[in-house]
């Protein structure tokens, strides 16, 4: 099933999945906010369809990440960065936010973030 | 011989931890002279930028995370990479001392997705991201500011030329 293609309203929340290795006493590096290999954008979970606990349990390793969460329109903010809603079959709330990921921008999304799921052994 | 091995241990064993990491040092300069390079400059130089010396030495253990180290589909961080990272650390904190006797805090080294690394500052008044390109030739790319995103400097730099000007605006 297509899910359609929503507009994702400024004031809403995106899970961004934070791997262990990126956390350090509940400090996100920046590291953790990179496009997917090959692609120019970097992927979320959109809050309207998905619980940040959701949004965990879809990595590989659910144990080994926490979740963080970010507000679409401040994301909006940076620049060179675009919020799409981007459903694909078995995840109707994934999204992207698209464009060159430069130290600034990173810098940016990880003072913007705030964890809603901490790691639960931290390493 | 194998007295002497065991005799080595048991002294090692008695050091307090502060003597520690300069026996490592020393012993990871004789066991692997080619890949202490940098940290050997560094072991060289003043008590004041021991700090730095043990975020490169701590930093080592990200050889050791393969493909997929983050559970998807990370890049190995390469040798060159660590090394091209570390060598620019040292080389700009120590040009900042002698220099100017300025005492630079040690950053964060951090693995990044694309096997690229981040050297990552953040003291009183600033905030510094240098990210040190996994491609041969490639120029880094930092950005930096006040945290409020006041005092910015951003654009991108030769890791092998001089560029401790940088670090001393992180220390203004």
């Amino acid at each position: 099933m297509a899910w359609p293609i929503e507009e994702i309203p400024d004031e809403d929340s995106l899970y961004r999945r934070i791997h262990r290795v990126h956390l350090r006493h509940g400090d996100i590096d920046a590291a953790a906010f990179t496009n997917t290999k090959g692609d120019n954008r970097m992927s979320l979970d959109w809050a309207k369809y998905s619980t940040a606990l959701q949004a965990r349990d879809r990595a590989r390793d659910p144990g080994a990440n926490a979740i963080a969460v970010l507000e679409a329109g401040r994301v909006r903010g940076l620049p060179g960065q675009m919020v799409e809603h981007a459903p694909v079959e078995d995840n109707r709330a994934h999204s992207s936010i698209t464009g060159e990921k430069t130290p600034r921008v990173r810098l940016e999304l990880k003072r913007l973030c705030s964890l809603v799921i901490p790691m639960q052994d931290p390493g | 011989m194998g007295g002497t091995r065991q005799n080595a241990h048991e002294i090692i064993d008695r050091l307090p931890d502060s003597q520690i990491t300069s026996v490592l040092s020393l012993l990871e300069r004789i066991a692997e002279p080619e890949r202490t390079l940098d940290a050997n400059s560094l072991d060289q130089g003043p008590e004041a930028l021991r700090h730095v010396c043990e975020a490169v030495h701590a930093s080592r253990v990200l050889l050791g995370l393969g493909e997929g180290w983050n559970g998807e589909e990370a890049t190995a961080i390469s040798e060159e990479t660590w090394r091209r990272a570390t060598e620019f650390l040292s080389r700009n904190a120590q040009s900042l001392w002698r220099e100017h006797g300025v005492r630079i805090e040690a950053p964060r080294i951090v693995p990044v997705p694309d096997g690229t690394l981040d050297i990552h500052w953040k003291v009183a008044k600033r905030e510094l991201l240098v990210n040190i390109p996994a491609k041969t030739g490639e120029r880094a790319k930092y950005y930096g500011d006040d945290g409020a995103g006041h005092h910015v400097v951003e654009g991108d730099l030769d890791t092998a030329a001089a560029n401790h000007w940088l670090l001393m605006w992180l220390s203004e």
